[in-house]
């Protein structure tokens, strides 16, 4: 599954609105969930504060599984070749 | 990844030009790239799966001051063999000018401080250049599932009413009557308490008029909400049940963008001259919150934001706000009589599972 420590695999990530979709690549095998949002969110440059400055909570959701992943877990031990993982924000609107 | 080798500053004036203070600013450029390339995709200089664009900032200094003085901005964004660039004018700016005019009233322990001039400056920052971290991980962006389906924009704007002012570059949004009463029933029921959904419709090209153009087909009900007076959270949970039901429908829509409502009649209860914002309220804004939903769900140039006011009996006010320049800003658009066939193209309610049923379809309502 991995040589190196980096996912042999390459998964697809999208925002929430599906306007927004980068195509994932060597990923080490022992990151987590965790780390994997909070580098989506650099990379897709999606904000990761509120307007108050306070971080913002996005959860990932493997469409595969139909579940959120918890940011403890590997991504060695969920990912699979050609899963789709979706960042859904709690947002706010006033 | 936009690359901009200036530091950018705000410097802070009342409105008899007397110095408030400086602010560095952290501009946000993503909205300016991606302005760039929609409108190229928009002209047919891209194609519409060009995503994943290099883009460089650099100041255009204004036309009398000069450097350091910035008059506007310039983005040029690479795509394949292929570059494009829009000048964008310091209009820009004025969101970061409004919010560090709120700091810079804080500091100085007073509510407001409006009626004030601001300018924009930049200086050479070479460190903004050079890499950051290495990422963990390799992220390439791919096109998103968005065909430009035909359409012809003379047939559509026949049976259409203008709705707002309409401003010209624009991309002409088009609205089904039938759905504005489905907002207005839910913002009606839902009273005091916020409420709102999503969007969906097409994105489609007139290849002959060669424009593009926005048809909304329908909304979801956003369920799963935490909802108070003067705030609506869209959980995660909102978002999975919104992604079910749009692949449940199966007619190839995508998520254009988001309504909520504001109960602007229970704000108003109660108040005095001297309350809140929420109270001295009118019909028809996108607040900070607002607009940073906007930017992190509908970041793509042609998303939509619907504002429905609820300020008493009657017809509720509908405002609606896009991305324009890479600013988000209100804009007109055009109603859709509602036509026989569409009483039958509401989502279903296996679609939505217990979505508002509504007693009637109005065939017209004008």
């Amino acid at each position: 599954m991995n040589t190196k420590g980096v996912l042999d695999l390459a998964l697809e990530a999208s925002d929430v609105s599906g306007q927004k979709t980068v195509s994932v690549s060597g990923l080490p095998a022992d990151a987590t969930v965790g780390e994997l949002v909070q580098g989506l969110l650099a990379q897709m440059n999606l904000p990761q504060n509120d307007v108050g400055g306070n971080p913002m909570t996005y959860h990932a959701r493997l469409e595969r599984e139909g579940r959120h992943l918890h940011a403890s877990e590997r991504v060695g031990d969920v990912f699979q070749a050609g899963d789709r993982v979706v960042l859904q924000p709690n947002i706010n609107a006033g | 990844m936009v690359n901009s080798p200036y530091a950018y500053q705000l410097a802070l004036y009342t409105a008899d030009w007397v110095a408030l203070g400086r602010a560095v600013l952290r501009v946000d450029w993503e909205p300016a790239r991606e302005w760039t390339r929609f409108t190229a995709v928009r002209s047919g200089r891209l194609p519409a799966t060009a995503v994943d664009l290099e883009a460089a900032v650099a100041p255009i200094w204004h036309p009398r001051a000069g450097e350091p003085y910035v008059g506007g901005f310039c983005v040029a964004a690479a795509f394949d063999r292929c570059t494009v660039e829009h000048v964008f004018d310091a209009g820009y700016f004025a969101g970061l000018a409004e919010r560090a005019l709120e700091t810079l009233a804080k500091r100085k322990g007073v509510e407001t401080l409006d009626t004030a001039h601001y300018i924009t400056t930049a200086y050479p920052a070479p460190g903004t250049a050079s890499p950051a971290a290495r990422p963990m991980f390799v992220a390439c962006e791919t096109a998103p599932d968005l065909t430009l389906q035909n359409g012809s924009l003379d047939e559509i704007t026949a049976r259409a009413t203008p709705d707002g002012e309409a401003t010209p570059g624009d991309v002409p949004v088009f609205l089904p009557e039938r759905v504005l009463d489905e907002l207005a029933e839910l913002t009606g029921a839902a009273g005091e308490r916020e409420t709102g959904g999503v969007l969906i419709g097409h994105l489609r090209r007139d290849s002959a008029r060669r424009e593009v153009f926005t048809e909304v087909t329908a909304q979801i009900p956003a369920r799963h909400t935490e909802a108070s007076s003067t705030r609506l959270t869209f959980t995660a949970e909102t978002w999975t049940e919104v992604r079910s039901a749009l692949a449940l429908r199966g007619r190839g829509e995508v998520m254009l963008g988001w309504w909520h409502s504001h109960p602007v009649e229970a704000w108003r209860k109660g108040c005095q001259a001297a309350d809140g914002p929420a109270c001295q309220a009118g019909a028809g804004f996108l607040s900070l919150d607002d607009r940073a939903l906007h930017r992190a769900v509908f970041p793509r140039a042609y998303s939509l934001a619907l504002v429905v006011s609820n300020t008493g009996p009657g017809r509720p006010a509908f405002a609606l706000f896009g991305w324009r320049e890479g600013v988000i800003a209100r804009r007109g658009f055009s109603t859709l009589d509602t036509t026989p066939d569409e009483c039958s193209d509401r989502p279903s309610p296996e679609a939505v599972p217990d979505r508002p049923r509504h007693e009637r379809c109005r065939a017209k309502r004008r």
